[in-house]
């Protein structure tokens, strides 16, 4: 005769976090997707099924078939082995903006909090700065002007990204600072630089990994529109943001030319967020037990 | 046509069923309720007493139900009634107050809207037009007169106002039935005597009945008539409040009243219950509280004890009772016995000298607060000094400042010989050889240490940054872990797998790291359980001996004070009001203020 529990309250004690242990089916699937384009950009070379930049002019913007299980673009090239191609271009330069952030954050977000004073000021001016200048639109025109290139996007990108993760991290250092712990470890004289990156570096890590994974994301969402607009990578080179603009015409002829690099990004980019707030849950509350 | 009897639980188990392991919570308990009848659940943490009161009021936290039993309500089935009829009864039949006065009520919603919001959806609704004069009679019943109360906001109100609001507001339903959760525990102690007194008349008056949860015996005594003691989720004690407090028929309730630290008198011994709680599902087949209890043989861990009546009005479930009882008059006659104070002599040299300390924060909109305001204390050498005070006393700003985690406005700090008043301005050697000498613990052992790190880590760190000599650190840290009382094992783990007490050891290990020769104690043992706090003020008495320690206590526990203090401040409003000897200021207090706080020790109706 089990009851219907009521929802209406929480306790610490049956906090989300238990429910939450494992990742559930909707991570499992992210983990998937994450692994998979992983060991594509490692080893896609020994998978790909074509050269992904041999053009075959006689099957051009070809459908699926057993040569090409995607088909063919309109310069006859294997859209699959593209595909495959594109997966590092995917993850290196994400990967860069998310680490530059998660690295350019911890330091002035934390700096800032804990600090305060005189550099928590000029630090949060700095970062007024950035906020007011419109990210994307600056990336266009400096990639436009100096003439591309995919590791100048991603350069530009790191720059301009990381302010609002700074902004994040103050205010999760501003909490930790006025902890006991943290109080006790100054009065028990440990070095103000170790307080920030033993202590509150450590307890605020799940807010950071989730940040970068968020960061990673829009990178990615970021750098393929680049690409798709022609800037960033240069034509030719297998991109899934540039595979998005090229294979527009294909729309009717071959659908999968489009379909594959748009969802790919879409499935990327939303893996790595969902794994990153699975990541925030599992470890921001009552988290680690050691025994 | 209505019966006497309002409230009967018979056999309820609360399980917690969301995990692949189900667990238990709570388990056979009875319990009943007349009309007007006020009844005290009593347990410490992990006793099962809340989720009991949320199962009677169908808010069982998620993942956890009441799995078996029957709670009947005025003859009307709660367990089985539809969600909708129990949202029904709740706030008109039945009404809960909770623990915590500042997130208790809705801080965008003004006094009057939490009273009204009530008022309109009851079961008989009060017009929206007579809404807000209802409303003001209601917080005119609750003792709030000045009718603009009722237009400010939560955050305006003091801890005790709020209090009375969501009191008020539980009330507006009208309930037959008012269940009140640990009402007076975040309170400061004057306003938990004012609380506990308002329960009591507003019980009286309305006729009402009033179940009150708590830890504190005292607090059930001077308010219930009938006193049910939980322990790991299942009853060891009923009984009638005064019988209870002449005469305890279970070790555990013999446990918990005695390792209640005396206000009245100093003990020669505190008595801890040694151990914690063990989990319910532990204990299921036998008498749970075995493992702490000294006089437990092989009968007590082979079946569960039956709770059976042993008096008219009194169930115990020990069922070594009769042999026993003797000697546990005679154990609490023992503990009971109070040692003369041996009255701290003039000339001990002092140690801690603070001279006419001022602290002034800014506040809201260019308004200031004197926290402190002309403060002068002295601690002498292996002196145990008390500053008492309330919330908003300056007690806790006095403590930070001697630490260095504030820095005073004006007035000085000399602490054995270096002027501590501004740490910053000190030399990198001066500020060291400060923090050898004063070390603080603080009150909330669950945020005093980082979760991140072990217990070893964490007092390793302390040892590290102070240039401890490496060869030597682990045998330093299995030492100052033993001499808290800590298995060597600790070490290891982190600080989620610690009881509150356990963890508190630890911050006390960590202070000693350093062999400090003061250590100030903000309100050390106020989060911890009560079997728990007598644990760690007998740690805090032998550690003075050992080390020849010096101690400032800063507390609102004037337990706390008599227990392990010699000389006392009371501190009112950024002022000390009167000093002297505990003995002397708490025996025979001189200003108003002490005479106020000494007369709201809850003590047992008369």
């Amino acid at each position: 005769m089990a009851l219907a529990a009521p929802t209406s309250f929480r306790t610490s004690m049956f906090s989300r976090s238990r429910f939450r242990r494992l990742p559930s089916v909707f991570t499992s699937i992210s983990v998937c997707i994450v692994v998979v384009i992983v060991i594509l950009a490692l080893f896609g070379s020994l998978i790909e099924p074509h050269d992904p930049a041999a053009q075959d002019l006689f099957h051009t913007s070809a459908g699926p078939s057993s040569a090409h299980w995607f088909g063919t673009d309109g310069l006859g090239r294997d859209i699959l082995s593209r595909m495959i191609a594109g997966a590092g271009a995917a993850i290196t330069g994400p990967l860069v903006v998310a680490l530059t952030g998660l690295l350019a954050a911890s330091a002035l977000g934390i700096l800032s909090g804990y600090m305060g004073g005189v550099i928590d000021m000029v630090i949060q001016r700095f970062v007024d700065f950035m906020f007011a200048l419109p990210g994307l639109l600056i990336a266009i025109v400096v990639v436009g002007v100096v003439g591309g290139g995919y590791w100048l996007a991603v350069m530009v990108l790191s720059l301009l990204n990381f302010s609002g993760g700074v902004r994040i991290l103050r205010g999760a250092a501003l909490e930790q600072r006025a902890l006991p712990y943290v109080e006790a470890a100054r009065t028990l004289g440990v070095p103000r630089f170790r307080i920030m990156y033993r202590h509150i570096w450590r307890n605020i890590s799940p807010i950071i990994f989730a940040n970068a994974a968020l960061d990673f994301a829009l990178a990615l969402v970021a750098l393929s529109s680049l690409s798709y607009l022609g800037l960033g990578t240069s034509p030719g080179e297998a991109e899934w943001g540039r595979m998005l603009a090229e294979n527009q015409p294909l729309l009717f002829s071959n659908p999968l030319g489009v379909l594959s690099p748009g969802l790919a990004i879409v499935l990327f980019a939303t893996a790595v967020t969902v794994i990153g707030d699975w990541f925030y849950d599992r470890f921001s509350f009552s988290g680690r037990t050691g025994r | 046509m209505a019966s006497d009897r309002l409230l009967e639980i018979n056999g309820l188990r609360v399980e917690y069923v969301a995990g692949k392991n189900r667990r238990t919570l709570v388990s056979g308990v009875d319990l009943h309720l007349d009309r007007g009848e006020t009844i005290a659940i009593v347990g410490e943490s992990g006793s099962g007493k809340t989720l009991t009161a949320r199962a009677m009021i169908r808010l069982l936290p998620t993942g956890v139900e009441a799995t078996a039993g029957e709670i009947s309500l005025a003859g009307r089935d709660v367990l089985r009634m539809s969600d909708r009829e129990a949202a029904r009864i709740r706030g008109n039949q039945i009404s809960m107050i909770f623990q915590d006065p500042f997130t208790m009520l809705n801080p965008v919603l003004r006094c009057s809207g939490h009273l009204e919001e009530v008022l309109r959806n009851r079961a008989t609704p009060v017009p929206r037009r007579e809404a807000k004069a209802e409303a003001l009679a209601r917080l005119a019943e609750v003792g709030i007169l000045d009718p603009s109360a009722a237009d400010r906001y939560p955050f305006q109100l003091s801890g005790g106002m709020r209090q009375r609001v969501g009191l008020a507001a539980a009330l507006a339903g009208d309930p037959e039935l008012l269940i009140a959760d640990e009402p007076s525990t975040a309170l400061d102690v004057t306003t938990q005597a004012e609380i506990l007194e308002l329960l009591k008349s507003v019980q009286q008056a309305r006729g009402m009945g009033l179940i009150l949860i708590t830890h504190d015996l005292r607090v059930a005594f001077s308010v219930a008539e009938r006193v049910y003691v939980l322990y790991a989720g299942a009853l060891v004690e009923v009984s009638n409040a005064k019988a209870l407090e002449r005469e305890p028929l279970h070790p555990y309730s013999l446990g918990l009243l005695l390792s209640e630290p005396a206000t009245e008198f100093r003990q020669a011994q505190l008595l801890a219950i040694d151990g914690s709680v063990p989990a319910p599902d532990e204990v299921v087949d036998q008498c749970s509280f075995a493992s702490r209890c000294r006089w437990a043989e092989e009968r007590c861990v082979a079946a569960p004890p039956p709770l059976r009546e042993v008096e008219p009005q009194r169930f115990s479930a020990c069922v070594r009772l009769e042999e026993i009882r003797e000697e546990m008059t005679s154990v609490r006659r023992e503990v009971r016995a109070p040692v003369l104070q041996e009255v701290p002599s003039a000339e001990i040299a002092s140690f801690l000298a603070v001279r006419d300390l001022q602290k002034v924060f800014s506040g809201h909109r260019g308004g200031v607060v004197r926290a402190l305001d002309g403060v002068s204390i002295t601690v002498g050498v292996n002196e145990s000094v008390g500053i008492v005070g309330e919330s908003g006393s300056g007690k806790t700003t006095l403590g930070r400042c001697l630490v260095g985690l504030e820095d005073p406005t004006a007035g000085t700090i000399d602490i054995d010989g270096i002027d501590a008043s501004h740490y910053s301005k000190l030399t990198r050697a001066e500020r060291a050889r400060l923090r050898s000498t004063v070390q603080i613990v603080f009150q909330d052992p669950y945020s005093s240490l980082d979760r991140t790190e072990t217990v070893g880590a964490a007092l390793r760190e302390v040892l590290v940054v102070n240039k401890f000599p490496s060869q030597r650190m682990n045998a330093r840290v299995d030492e100052l872990l033993e001499r808290v009382g800590l298995p060597l094992g600790y070490a290891k783990r982190r600080p989620a797998a610690l009881s509150g007490g356990e963890r508190q050891r630890v911050v006390i290990a960590r202070t000693l790291a350093l062999e400090p020769k003061l250590i100030v104690c903000d309100e050390p043992v106020s989060a911890l359980d009560v079997s728990v706090q007598a644990q760690i003020l007998s740690l805090f008495r032998e550690l003075r001996d050992e080390f020849g320690l010096s101690y400032l206590f800063i507390t609102h526990d004037l337990a706390v004070v008599r227990q392990v203090v010699d000389r006392v401040y009371v501190l009112y409003q950024g002022k000390v009001v009167e000093q002297g000897p505990v003995d002397q200021v708490l025996d025979q207090p001189e200003h108003p203020y002490t005479k106020r706080l000494i007369a709201s020790i809850p003590r047992a109706a008369a």
